[in-house]
């Protein structure tokens, strides 16, 4: 009876994440131009580095001199990250904001399942709009992989439910922290650049090049580009999907430890209803 | 000045502030260092190409005045647009219009104190970048503070126009995001303008901020005097007032149109 | 029979069903618990920072060993004023806010320690309009939280066509909440309380900022909830209300329980005490004193009408009616005007005020006598 009410709620709450979700059209819209707004610097930026369409610098760095691919599947990563952060991240800071947090709390619904639900809309959005990405990219870039989809699919899946458990810790970290958007602007920021969301991690001085082969997320950056565009990973492959199904326990089951402390804390403190 | 002090009074009680003032300014052009790193590689043979077009093998200091100005830009509107959004999420905004104050007023309140954060910002970010990054800048202080100076019109009109588009579509990082990305794009914030094909560069004429930046590299990285940058001074400044006209209209506009529709306090 | 009042205005009769007052605490009929709350405390900490070092802390106590029970069918109310704790108490028995000590049982199940299963027997409204989805209909709100309480596709949907229609909803029920009037939003509110037909349900000032029409028809709605066998809570800072809906109620202030009883009995407990209310142009404190002085007078209590402008006293005795002619010496010998003067009945909020000496809409000067 408990699974089956979990499950309803968890269609329900994916439900209303959807249709959320959809009556802001302008945020949909954006995910036209999202890619191009972002890629457009550097990819002109590699252009300025490069004579005769070649970027021979980069090249020496990660094995081909398809920066743009690097960059495109770094977005798309980096998409997954922001997900994490923000739109999992800030869920139930915004739902306190909006004042239906204590609403959907009062009910017999397991808190973090609610959570998972609406956070799942959220990453087969980011999804969606990845591969809303790919194809923009192809006309605006010339963007192309190859056809390893299902190696791919593989090693990211995984580590999407790695980075669902890490949005689950922010998300309660969230509640408790004042000024939260300075701190998850920093913190997705620094990670998605360290993890080799924008450039190759080789070019990192030593100490910060270890504290990025220290990120799970390093490693779907990398094995992503190695699998669909045939660049030089930082570590061999089956080492690199070890560490992203190890994170993935890792992260799931540490981010929801911290949720239901956070959430303990909230209700002694009386947080819910204050932001 | 009330809406200024306010403003300030709510800032400095979240002691992230700092991370804004001073770790900011360092972590973002850092993303665009590191990429142009990248790409000239690891023997710099792409710094050659990158000269050719851009005049210059200072890379960083390139990227950081692109940098510097986008973030000035980003946190003006931002506060312009996420100003009144603010408001009109915690219910605020309408006990805030029926107060006798003309609700231009009431924006350029918010705006004059985001102008001298980013004024802030800005001097925190040259501090750094000589200090941490090493970068040598050249020409002296004042005629940095006037090539900033002639960009400030350009910000406030575009500003005044991003607040009436989140008063009218009621959702800000969709119009920040695109507003902010063509910016980021047609201004050569990272990489020289004259990488673009003709169209983009012919579009890129019509914002004030392509002057600015090009005005502040003459000065602050390539030596040259405030007479070297003057014709991009004049162009930016010019452009900028024409922003600060077409922003108040949008503003009267659309301020007219949302007392219309009754859609003042919905989120 | 009783009269519907609304902000003195009669506005409709109603039928009740008489209570068996024959008990002090209004048992009766009602012998099974719905609702147990024992030695509830709550205990907030909060720091005063200078530069990031703590100077002060400091200790509030919201809730201060508050224990009561509720029967199964009765209405409950929760009266008292702003910051009294009333707010504190219901979001400990929904779970939302921890007790630092004390317990709560709903339906018999501890609430701290199976809070799912406590969950599914409470439905709540939350005080104020934003406690539902602004960007979803009022239908989809009512959907979406029916399939949290384990509602499937089906069920869902005839719950929530039954609650609008009983709302007076129907015709509104597939436009955006953001689009509706507060009255509107607030009954989504409370549709929202009644799609689990839990056996309590909660409801948090469910009337406020509401017309009076809409007041009375949410009353009407809480009057039949009560008639299908339910058990309500409710919180309410109009005595009329509470006075018209509540089997049994009891004062909070400052966290505790004042007085717990059946409304006419807590009227009853005032029968030693008459009342004279008297409209003055002007109160100053040595004409207060005066009065405060006389003999058999119990408590003053003089507040500002900003309506009418002028100074409405409030004088609890136990005298004969003979004393009103000492009460009005006095006023005149201190130079003011008497505008307006009644002797009347006491009623709850008579005794709200001698109870605590603070009304629940305005702020008073509290000159009660000891």
């Amino acid at each position: 009876m408990n699974l089956k009410r979990n499950l309803l709620a968890a269609k329900a709450a994916f439900k209303i994440s959807m249709k959320i979700y959809f009556r802001y059209p302008l945020n949909f819209i954006l995910t036209f131009f999202d890619p191009v707004i972002w890629l457009t610097p550097f990819y002109f930026m590699g252009k300025s580095f490069s004579s005769s369409g070649t970027a021979a610098g980069f090249r020496s760095y990660t094995g081909n001199s398809d920066y743009i691919g690097f960059l495109v599947i770094g977005y798309m990563v980096t998409s997954y990250i922001n997900t994490a952060f923000w739109s999992l991240g800030f869920s139930l800071k915004n739902e306190m904001m909006q004042g239906v947090l204590e609403s959907n709390w009062s009910a017999p619904v397991n808190r973090i399942n609610l959570l998972i639900s609406k956070g799942l809309f959220q990453f087969v959005a980011t999804t969606f709009e990845n591969i809303i990405t790919g194809v923009v990219c192809y006309f605006a870039f010339g963007f192309t992989i190859n056809n390893n989809i299902l190696k791919f699919l593989l090693y990211l899946i995984p580590g999407i439910i790695a980075m669902m458990g890490l949005g689950i810790a922010i998300s309660a970290l969230v509640l408790i922290a004042k000024d939260a958007n300075s701190i998850i602007d920093f913190s997705s920021s620094v990670v998605s650049a360290l993890s080799g969301g924008f450039f190759p991690i080789r070019v990192l001085p030593r100490a910060i090049f270890f504290v990025s082969m220290l990120i799970p997320l390093t490693y779907i950056n990398d094995s992503s580009r190695a699998i669909l565009i045939n660049q030089t990973p930082v570590m061999p492959l089956k080492y690199q999907f070890i560490i992203i199904v190890a994170s993935m326990f890792v992260f799931v089951i540490v981010g929801s430890g911290i949720f239901y402390a956070i959430e303990k804390k909230c209700r002694e403190m009386g947080l819910l209803s204050t932001h | 000045m009330a809406v200024a002090k306010k403003e300030l009074a709510q800032m400095t009680r979240y002691p992230t502030w700092i991370i804004q003032f001073i770790v900011w300014p360092l972590i973002f052009p850092l993303i665009y260092i590191l990429s142009a790193v990248g790409m000239a590689g690891p023997q710099k043979s792409g710094l050659a190409a990158f000269d050719s077009v851009a005049g210059t093998r200072n890379y960083m200091g390139f990227i950081v005045i692109g940098t510097m100005v986008w973030m000035w830009v980003n946190t003006v509107m931002w506060n312009f647009g996420t100003f009144l959004r603010d408001e009109q999420m915690r219910g605020t905004l309408e006990s805030n219009w029926l107060c006798p104050i003309k609700k231009v007023d009431f924006l350029i309140g918010g705006a004059s104190f985001s102008m001298i954060v980013s004024a802030l910002l800005t001097l925190v970010s040259v501090i750094e970048y000589r200090f941490v990054y090493g970068i040598h800048f050249t020409g002296s202080v004042l005629s940095w503070i006037l090539s900033f100076s002639v960009m400030i019109p350009g910000v406030y009109g575009l500003g005044t126009m991003f607040a009436s588009l989140v008063l009218w579509v009621k959702e800000t990082g969709a119009a920040v995001q695109l507003v902010r990305g063509s910016i980021m794009i047609l201004c050569g914030i990272t990489f020289p303008a004259a990488i673009m094909p003709g169209w983009m560069q012919f579009i890129a004429k019509f914002m004030p901020f392509t002057f600015g930046i090009s005005a502040t590299r003459t000065i602050m990285i390539n030596g040259g005097s405030i007479l070297d940058a003057l014709a991009d001074m004049l162009i930016c400044l010019g452009e900028g007032f024409i922003y600060m006209i077409i922003g108040r209209l949008c503003f009267t506009a659309v301020e007219n149109k949302v007392r219309n529709s009754g859609s003042l306090e919905r989120f | 029979m009783h009269v519907l009042y609304s902000s003195n205005n009669i506005y409709a009769f109603s039928c009740r069903p008489e209570v068996d007052e024959s008990s002090n605490r209004g048992e009766g009929i009602y012998m099974e618990k719905a609702v147990e709350v024992t030695d509830l405390k709550k205990v907030f900490h909060t720091k005063k920072k200078k530069l990031f070092r703590t100077i002060e802390k400091k200790e509030f106590k919201a809730v201060d060993g508050i224990s009561f029970d509720i029967y199964k069918g009765e209405i409950f109310g929760l009266l008292g004023p702003n910051g009294a704790g009333k707010t504190t108490t219901i979001k400990m028995i929904t779970g939302l806010l921890r007790p630092t000590s004390g317990y709560v049982r709903v339906m018999g199940i501890d609430v701290d320690k199976k809070p799912m299963e406590a969950l599914s027997k409470i439905g709540t409204v939350l005080a104020g309009d934003r406690s539902i989805y602004w960007k979803l209909t009022g239908r989809e709100n009512l959907e979406y939280f029916a399939a949290l309480y384990g509602c499937n596709k089906n069920e869902a949907k005839n719950r929530a066509a039954k609650i609008l229609d009983r709302l007076g909803l129907a015709e509104k029920a597939d436009e955006l909440v953001e689009k509706y009037s507060t009255g509107m939003k607030q009954k989504i509110a409370l549709g929202k309380a009644l799609i689990p037909y839990a056996p309590v349900v909660l409801l948090d000032e469910p009337t406020l900022g509401l017309d009076p029409q809409s007041a009375l028809n949410l009353r009407e709605i809480i009057l039949d909830i009560k008639n299908e066998g339910r058990t309500v809570l409710l919180t309410t800072h109009y005595m009329e209300e509470a006075d018209f809906l509540c089997d049994r109620i009891a004062i909070v202030d400052g966290g505790k329980i004042i007085a717990l009883d059946t409304p006419s009995n807590l009227k009853k407990s005032m029968d030693d005490i008459k009342l004279i209310n008297i409209e003055v142009d002007n109160a100053p404190e040595d004409m207060l004193c005066k009065i405060k002085g006389l003999s058999s007078i119990q408590k003053v209590i003089s507040r500002y009408d900003e309506e009418r402008r002028d100074y409405v006293l409030n004088i609890h005795h136990t005298d004969s009616n003979e004393l009103i002619q000492k009460v009005i010496d006095c006023i005149s010998e201190s130079g003011c005007r008497i505008l307006n003067i009644n002797v009347k009945e006491p009623s709850l909020e008579d005794v709200f005020i001698h109870l605590t000496g603070k009304s629940l809409k305005e702020k008073v000067e509290n000159n009660e006598t000891v």
